[in-house]
């Protein structure tokens, strides 16, 4: 291996993105930029060689094989244990490993559950009412849902934001895509059968329901996503270095129904092939509960619209808007694009035509930034605001609220510094510390407070998941894990907590409504191959 | 939710997607086998893994027998899997991270092979400075980085499935993935040049 110092990439290229080329960890746009770049960097290419210099090394390394004594050690507690007692491992103190031996099992029940995705057998649902902030209360009943043995291929519930009685459920069952439809909270459910006319020119093409969103402002009308990789031959699986990604638009096929799923109508997009509704506009908050992928703001509907319906990619993004329920859809950036930048993130204010953007030179490689800020307040003027320092690579923008003055109160978030605030456009910017999250788990936040798994109530308090930064089972303390809440004002956060169940290890978000309530979801212990989805409801 | 969205998304694909051909095989080769079969397929691989984890024959004796047990205690549902592979490389990862946490500091005897040179050199005692210092510099990364490091490089888990076998995120894989190489390359280099 090189003893030297590997010099640095002229054209700024990180290594860090150069570990994830290798790991075939990117998209496919941001991937090909790279390999295009390396083909011509000697630095890229020597710190490649380095990382495969490395691999060989690790790979070559000379280890002794296993005797029969593992097998004998295994086979004689197998015999214990049919005898009813715990046989001894060789000479292995198990005091720790068989203290999560329950924690392991749910997890990989969990774990395996994502994986093959189960039968979904039950969905639970914890409301509790609506409260302020200051004073969140404990979840306080448990519903259970039931399912008439469809197979949920997809797990994510849309909670319509308009009638949060209304719940979507994108599913399939032996006849192909439906979604499921409550309009009681989930104590019923109807079937809706979704058009395969896209899909029936391939007799083996069953297809699947990939998602379903309801409108922020009519719980009637939902955009359904239909893909049909999953069993059509014709279509393409396109290799996606982002770990297999199917990712080829012509396997998406999308419709919107403005009467409940009675009947479905096609959707008219600005550019061919490409979907709208698939990548969150932001990843942080959105109007939308749970798929959180279309924003409505003064009577429009707001949408990624993604030339490649690839979810890991940013890249190629335009932000569209509807005038008309969803049915037809045109470009709504252009005045951002005339700024020669590419939009990441669109945050809009819960009022008025205001909204918060990040966006990357439009020269830039995607996901490489620097990430600018920009505020608009009428929708077609924008003028750029300053970020902290330190939040220009993994910025996150976490929630807006508009102050009594008229002006905008801005919380981001990057891994660094778990959030800042700003009340005067970026000119100062206040760092909220992690007083009162115990220290155990105060370096876990959950990915940056991104992902849904942070936000700010219309007072202005934050809430976030804070967690333990190792597993359950891995020892990490999980018995402080959950939400905690800063007040604006306040001087430490306070823990929300919830009556039943407790916050489980893994696996929850946040998600919000037009009127500023928070409904947070949980995937629940898995019991028998069930994966249980619970929700608290917090003002 | 885009992190729900690609766990989500992710799972399809492992469930009905470009994985699934190249594991039929195995998958339906596990069901008409034994315990047994199914131990012999896996054993080199897991006590492999947790010798590279622990850096101990004895631990990794150990470990891959408590694995191995818990596997049995669920063969039932293991044996229908399309992975079982992940799943044992995942209750080894919990295992070997939660012994090392607690794990005395007298070093027990490493795990390092008596046949098999390294193809650039011939002589043998160098074959045993260049075993000692791959191991060494291994132990010297933090176990989760350890971890991510031998199942990606040696067992050829993609970034997601280490992130599913750390519990983390695919972004933290990434940069866990990065700050291993960049780490193991430091302690590498600088154990090298001490030499």
């Amino acid at each position: 291996m090189n003893n030297g110092t590997i010099p640095a990439c002229a054209s700024g290229l990180n290594a860090a993105t150069l570990s994830a080329w290798r790991d075939s960890a990117l998209s496919a746009a941001e991937a090909e930029r790279v390999r295009v770049h390396v083909a011509r960097c000697a630095a890229c290419q020597e710190r490649l060689a380095e990382y495969e210099a490395i691999a060989r090394i690790v790979r070559g390394q000379h280890l002794s094989e296993p005797d029969e004594r593992l097998w004998r050690g295994v086979r004689a507690d197998m015999a214990s244990q049919r005898a009813g007692r715990r046989g001894f491992p060789l000479a292995f103190n198990t005091s720790g490993a068989w203290r999560s031996l329950a924690a392991v099992a749910a997890v990989l029940l969990l774990v395996v559950g994502f994986a093959k995705v189960l039968q979904l057998g039950s969905l639970h649902r914890v409301v509790t009412t609506s409260t302020p902030s200051a004073t969140l209360r404990p979840a306080s009943s448990w519903s259970t849902i039931t399912f008439n043995g469809t197979s949920a291929g997809y797990l994510e519930p849309a909670v319509a934001p308009s009638d949060a009685r209304v719940i979507y459920l994108g599913a399939t069952d032996q006849h192909g895509p439906v979604v499921l439809r409550s309009t009681n909270d989930g104590k019923t459910w109807q079937t809706l059968r979704v058009p395969t006319t896209d899909l029936a020119a391939d007799p083996n093409a069953k297809g699947d329901t990939f998602e379903a969103t309801p409108s922020p402002t009519d719980a009637n009308t939902v955009l359904v996503t239909l893909t049909s990789f999953l069993s059509n031959s014709r279509c393409p699986r396109v290799s996606n270095p982002t770990g297999g990604v199917v990712s080829d638009p012509a396997c998406f096929f999308q419709y919107l129904s403005h009467d409940g799923g009675r009947t479905w109508t096609s959707v008219t997009l600005p550019s061919p092939n490409a979907v709208i509704g698939l990548i969150p506009l932001t990843s942080a908050l959105l109007r939308t509960p749970s798929s959180g992928t279309l924003i409505a703001q003064r009577g429009r509907l707001y949408a990624a619209l993604s030339p490649n319906p690839d979810t890991t990619s940013t890249a190629g993004w335009r932000l569209v808007s509807s005038s008309d329920g969803g049915s037809t859809w045109a470009y709504a950036d252009q005045a951002l694009v005339a700024h020669r930048v590419n939009l990441t993130s669109y945050l809009p204010d819960a009022t008025g035509a205001g909204a918060w953007v990040l966006a990357v030179p439009a020269s830039s490689t995607p996901g490489q930034g620097p990430v600018q800020l920009w505020r608009t307040n009428d929708g077609t003027r924008w003028y750029q605001a300053k970020l902290p320092q330190d939040c220009s690579q993994n910025c996150t923008l976490v929630g807006a609220t508009t102050l009594a003055s008229g002006g905008s109160r801005l919380v981001v978030s990057d891994q660094q510094t778990p959030f800042e605030v700003t009340t005067d456009n970026g000119a100062h910017w206040q760092v909220i510390p992690t007083t009162g999250v115990p220290s155990t788990i105060e370096s876990g936040l959950e990915a940056g407070a991104s992902a849904g798994s942070a936000g700010v109530l219309s007072d202005g308090t934050i809430l976030a998941m804070f967690v333990a930064p190792s597993p359950p089972d891995a020892g990490g303390d999980a018995s402080q894990s959950g939400y905690y809440a800063w007040s604006p004002g306040a001087h430490s956060w306070q823990r929300v907590t919830l009556a039943s169940p407790s916050y489980p290890p893994y696996m929850s978000w946040l998600t919000m409504r037009p009127d500023g309530s928070y409904t947070i979801w949980v995937l629940g212990a898995a019991t028998g191959g069930k994966l249980l989805v619970a929700s608290a409801d917090l003002g | 939710l885009d992190r729900l969205r690609s766990y989500l998304w992710l799972a399809a694909m492992r469930a009905g997607g470009h994985q699934k051909l190249e594991t039929t095989v195995l998958h339906r080769q596990i069901q008409d086998e034994t315990f047994e079969t199914f131990f012999r397929h896996f054993e080199r691989d897991i006590f492999g893994y947790l010798c590279r984890m622990t850096g101990e024959e004895q631990s990794a004796y150990d470990l891959s027998q408590e694995t191995f047990l818990r596997a049995w205690q669920h063969f039932a549902q293991i044996r229908t899997y399309d992975r079982p592979r992940a799943w044992l490389f995942r209750v080894a990862t919990n295992l070997a991270l939660n012994y090392l946490r607690g794990r005395p500091s007298e070093v027990d005897i490493a795990c390092i092979g008596d046949e098999g040179g390294h193809p650039a050199s011939s002589d043998p005692a160098w074959r045993l400075a260049e075993r000692d210092l791959v191991r060494e510099t291994l132990l010297e990364l933090a176990p989760r980085q350890r971890a991510g490091l031998v199942l990606r490089e040696v067992y050829g888990l993609s970034c997601e499935e280490v992130a599913q076998t750390l519990a983390v995120s695919r972004d933290a894989a990434k940069m866990l993935l990065f700050r291993a190489r960049e780490q193991f390359r430091e302690h590498y280099t600088r154990q090298e040049s001490g030499r």
